[in-house]
């Protein structure tokens, strides 16, 4: 009997002894009464994305004496990349103050080299929802270590972080769905096919499941605002580990001349929400009822689709503003608006990135009629692909 | 003699500048653009013709949806009968996007100057079989006719359709 008295004895000692050094340990770093989870900045259980590996998890946050959230995460040595979102409620603009990196640079600063200033979503704040990508360029990497944020008042971070090998190529998997009962999975596959083969001619591989048909009728005609409560609906649907595309069969209210749109540059990754997908207008595509350009439709997907994934109009439509890239081909106003319009035509700069995928504007009829696509990135805009949270 | 040859060329060109219709590719150029929203000072330096040509544009079922889409928003701009005639008829059209479009540019175009015009389209597209073009007429009446509107709602079977005219 003695001897099992001992033994428990010395059992329940022995955890109390070692319970006291782990708390002695912990208040050494002033973290008492901090979860192993809070230590790694992290408030909620990691989700995998299925067959990726992006893990998603929401970051706990703290009120710093300055009044802003503060919060923290940490990238492993095989970080790839990572997409920090910020949430508020009731559609309010919100957006970061800051995002350091582990050498100290405060990457959102206008006095860092290279910056994202008043180029990123979370830097700019936007309603609702904003966002950090890491690398939105070559010249951004998801430096090892720990990276610190603060943050005007918001629901919650969150972030979609892909850590493994350093990607040479990429697999990015899509799915499409259609709304409206005027076309079908059939119209639209030779489009899907056109985007497929433009990805695949710049290094990606689309793996393209099978068309979903969203057959309630309220989802037909939709806004081109995600924070618009039937667009956030049907955009809600898209599933989490993919690229969602969704062929609306129209848009409603004032957006009705539009091609398309994404939900950001970049859209959300990862997550449910209204801002996980791009919207494609298949009515505007078409000839009458019948959706008869593949080429154009297929381009828009794409198009849509990079702007999704983090990449900008190479040439805005004045000819002034361009994106971050340094070897994408920049039109200039003051060079190749032959016409004075003020507007940058593909067919004016036709050698200066008019035939980039991701230049403002399409190629006009009568260059469409003669064969002209827009199917070229660049190599950089390729390593923004290849790094995405959401491709292996 | 000399003086009277100047008066004549320079009446020619006058003349040559103010009625002359815009070339149909001057006005597909600004219809053109993934990214697209009505140029109005761009339209209307084309000159008064333009809305013949945007009708032709907006009526050729040969071309793609969304230049004759645009064309349709253009024509707001040009308020004669013919634009109210032809958006009226477009207006009508089982193909929603195009009677969607249509009625908006009539009302964009008409409203100040015939506002019983539109009212009275906006009334019989109440009626129209396609969900979303009622959604348009009903959101232009409720604050035009607001017992009208209380009327479409209370015969309106979708309840979709009623959440949406009411945004």
């Amino acid at each position: 009997m003695y001897p099992s008295l001992f033994l428990i004895f010395f059992f329940i000692s022995t955890a109390l002894f070692l319970n006291s050094c782990g708390r002695f340990m912990l208040k050494d770093d002033g973290v008492e009464k901090k979860s192993i989870e809070e230590l790694s900045g992290v408030s909620s259980v990691k989700t995998n994305l299925d067959g990726l590996k992006t893990e998603i998890f929401e970051i706990t946050q703290t009120v710093g004496s300055d009044g802003f959230l503060a919060g923290f995460f940490v990238v492993p040595e095989d970080g790839v990349s990572f997409l920090l979102s910020i949430f508020l409620g009731s559609n309010y603009k919100i957006k970061f103050y800051s995002l350091t990196d582990p050498d100290g640079t405060d990457v959102l600063s206008a006095s860092s080299t290279p910056n994202l200033y008043e180029a990123s979503s979370g830097n700019i704040g936007t309603a609702g929802y904003a966002n950090v990508l890491v690398p939105q360029s070559p010249s951004f990497s998801a430096k090892a270590g720990t990276w610190t944020f603060k943050a005007y008042t918001n629901d919650r971070v969150s972030i979609a972080l892909r850590t493994g090998s350093t990607p040479s190529a990429a697999t990015i998997v899509v799915q499409p769905y259609i709304t409206g009962t005027t076309w079908s999975a059939g119209d639209i596959s030779a489009a899907l096919s056109v985007m497929s083969g433009i990805y695949s001619a710049n290094g990606i591989t689309l793996t393209i499941n099978s068309t979903i048909t969203i057959s309630d009728t309220q989802y037909s005609a939709v806004s081109g605002t995600f924070t618009d409560s039937t667009t956030s609906a049907l955009v809600t649907q898209g599933s989490t580990a993919t690229v969602n595309l969704f062929f609306i069969e129209d848009y409603s209210g004032s957006w009705s001349g539009i091609l398309g749109n994404a939900a950001g540059i970049p859209g959300s990754m990862g997550i449910a929400n209204s801002w996980n997908g791009v919207l494609i207008n298949l009515s505007a595509h078409a000839s009458g009822a019948t959706l008869d350009s593949p080429q154009l439709l297929g381009e828009t997907a794409a198009h849509e689709m990079g702007h999704q994934l983090g990449l900008f109009h190479t040439t805005e439509t004045g000819g002034t503003v361009f994106d971050i890239l340094t070897d994408t081909a920049e039109c200039l106003n003051s060079t190749k608006d032959f016409d004075r319009n003020g507007k940058m035509s593909a067919e004016e700069c036709e050698g200066y990135g008019g035939e980039n995928l991701m230049f403002w504007t399409a190629w006009n009829t009568s260059s469409r009629s003669a064969g002209k696509k827009q199917e070229t990135l660049s190599s950089h805009q390729q390593h923004v692909l290849k790094y995405s949270p959401i491709a292996k | 003699m000399k003086y009277l040859f100047i008066i004549c060329i320079l009446f020619w060109n006058l003349t040559g500048i103010t009625v002359a219709a815009p070339d149909k590719a001057q006005v597909m150029e600004l219809l053109e653009g993934r990214h697209w929203k009505l140029d109005v000072e761009s339209f209307q330096l084309l000159g008064d013709d333009t809305d013949k040509v945007l009708i032709e544009i907006g009526g050729d079922t040969s071309l793609i949806n969304y230049l004759r889409f645009r064309a349709l928003d253009a024509l707001s701009l040009f308020p004669t009968e013919n634009t109210a005639s032809f958006l009226e008829l477009y207006a009508e059209k089982s193909f929603a996007p195009l009677a969607r479009r249509g009625f908006k540019a009539l009302k964009n175009g008409f409203y100040k100057t015939q506002p019983q015009r539109v009212k009275r389209l906006a009334a019989r597209l109440l009626k129209h079989p396609n969900a979303q073009v009622r959604i348009s007429a009903a959101r232009f009446m409720r604050s035009e006719d607001a017992p009208r509107f209380k009327r479409f709602l209370k015969s309106e079977s979708d309840s979709w359709v009623r959440k949406e005219a009411q945004k």
